[in-house]
């Protein structure tokens, strides 16, 4: 017989089913509705333009939230207590809703710079992330270190870190607390190799972001669930996040549940055209709440053509005095949000005329 | 000016009348190609319901973006990546569950199947398939895209979309003997 994959090709050739004549009538309305867009190439721009919305629904969502915190630790007797439940409030909007509404993603995630400024979670990311996966705040934020019941034969990759960095997590009664209690004797075998933790590639950046999540034990196969729909099992993956928004990464095994928080940032653009008709004229960012982006622009062949520092980037394909030409170009962001936490993220960008 | 009717027209004139915005070019754009790319959007979806959504949406974007059709390539082939990339978006919001290929595992790669089935047979035991494989089985076997090209656009890995395929073909093929041997049972009745 002839070969599988051309005999499935044949068969779906010419297959041209009945539509139902009224779907013509839903696009037709569909295309009144958003007429605007009728233009080529919009779509950076109202990507950027939405922004506006974005940020007054961030701005008000900060607000709350950080009202929300202060009224907590007014209220509570004990400061770490208090900040531990407001995570978990914050958590449960956002799961439901994530795939419905993207602006609302958008509006969620300067909650997690909120966090930060708590002092719940933030780290380094990037090159550090196994750094970062041993500080204190990761497991506590985000519940779990586990039920640590099995042994984890103590390959533990980053077993060259000192075990000072260890302890504080362990220690803090913060864990005592999320984790469940039966376990509290075990305290200090955690602390050296029972503790089986997530090692994260990125936590923050721009869509399109690759994140790629491996456990601490190599040899165990876990279940990852990216948050956005995608779940893999295996003993570690890489996905990338298209859409902006905030993902709680989990990592499922028969023993652990854990989880690590990860913030999509709207997508910045990947071309312009500055040639003064008005349409994508300048290569912007996007502009996020409370951070401070800076870029360094370069030709393919490594030389700086641009650079700017500020809370929005905004180039309008000069180079020095002149035209830069069309030509695709290579970027490094450094992202620094003002309770400290930073992402390093590299990009192109292609100039048309 | 009076449009040709949709026979004498070809796809070069069809598109520069959806350009200038002739009042009927879009519908006779729609007509000329909704049901090849309904056909594609059942491909990609669970249900009928789902691939509708998908075509309705689908056809909506090729006429916002219409202008960033190039030229270069075939106006359908076109379309049919816009459709296609629609129902990956649908299909990214839904819970996909991918499994990596352990080094355990021997690639399963049946030869090949020993029946040939109509479309609509075919159609039905692909859209069975779990969302992953029927996904990467759409893009590979049938629409041509490399593994690389499917690992950049569903966000996993190479190796992740060969394994994948691995499967869901071994599974199709499964499917498909399956489905034979019941319809020759019943035949024999």
């Amino acid at each position: 017989m002839k070969n599988f994959e051309e005999h499935i090709r044949n068969s779906f050739d010419d297959f041209s089913p009945e539509v139902r004549p009224e779907l013509w009538q839903s696009v037709q309305q569909n295309l009144a509705q958003s007429s605007a867009p009728a233009n080529p190439g919009t779509g950076g721009l109202s990507k950027i333009s939405q922004l506006g919305v974005k940020g007054w629904a961030a701005i008000i969502a900060t607000a709350t939230v950080l009202t929300v915190v202060a009224v907590r630790l007014s209220r509570s007797p004990e400061k770490s207590d208090a900040q531990s439940s407001v995570v978990v409030t914050q958590q449960t909007p956002d799961t439901p809703e994530r795939t419905e509404s993207p602006t609302l993603e958008n509006s969620i995630s300067p909650e997690r710079e909120v966090q930060a400024a708590t002092g719940i979670s933030d780290q380094q990311i990037d090159s550090r992330s196994e750094k970062a996966i041993q500080q204190p705040g990761l497991s506590t934020t985000h519940a779990l270190t586990g039920t640590e019941a099995e042994e984890n034969r103590g390959t533990l990759p980053i077993a060259g870190a000192p075990a000072s960095e260890n302890s504080p997590a362990t220690q803090n009664p913060k864990t005592n607390e999320t984790v469940t209690g039966a376990l509290a004797p075990v305290q200090d075998q955690m602390e050296t190799r029972n503790d089986l933790r997530l090692i994260v590639s990125n936590k923050k950046g721009f869509a399109p972001l690759r994140v790629t999540v491996m456990t601490t034990d190599p040899k165990q196969k876990v279940q990852f669930d990216f948050g956005d729909g995608t779940v893999m099992e295996s003993a570690s993956a890489s996905h990338t996040y298209f859409e902006a928004g905030s993902y709680s990464l989990d990592c499922n095994s028969t023993n652990h549940r854990l989880s690590e928080q990860i913030v999509v940032y709207p997508s910045i653009p990947s071309a312009f055209s500055p040639n003064g008709d008005g349409i994508n004229d300048l290569f912007e960012t996007p502009e996020i709440e409370g951070m401070i982006l800076e870029i360094k622009i370069f030709t393919r062949s490594g030389k700086l053509v641009f650079t700017q520092k500020g809370s929005r980037i905004s180039w309008d394909g000069q180079q020095g005095d002149r035209m830069a030409e069309p030509d695709t170009y290579l970027y490094d962001i450094f992202a620094t949000s003002a309770e400290g936490g930073s992402f390093k993220q590299k990009g192109t960008i292609n100039l048309f005329r | 000016m009076t449009l040709p009717t949709r026979n004498e027209m070809n796809d070069e004139q069809l598109l520069s009348a959806v350009l200038r915005e002739e009042p009927a070019a879009q519908r006779l754009l729609y007509d000329r190609f909704s049901r090849r790319m309904f056909g594609v959007c059942l491909r990609y979806c669970k249900h009928r319901e789902e691939a509708e959504d998908v075509l309705q949406e689908g056809f909506v974007k090729v006429f916002q973006r219409i202008r960033s059709f190039n030229s270069q390539g075939s106006l359908e082939g076109w379309i049919r990546r816009v459709i296609v990339n629609t129902a990956l978006e649908m299909l990214r919001k839904q819970k996909m569950v991918w499994t990596e290929l352990q080094e355990t595992d021997e690639p399963v790669m049946l030869a090949t199947a020993d029946t040939e089935l109509d479309t609509e047979s075919l159609l039905i035991l692909i859209q069975g398939l779990p969302a992953g494989y029927r996904t990467v089985f759409n893009l590979f076997a049938i629409e041509g895209y490399s593994h690389r090209e499917i690992a950049e656009m569903m966000g996993i890995t190479e190796g992740t979309s060969k394994s994948q395929y691995a499967r869901a073909r071994a599974e199709l093929i499964l499917r498909m003997k399956e489905h034979t041997e019941k319809e020759q049972s019943t035949a024999n009745k």
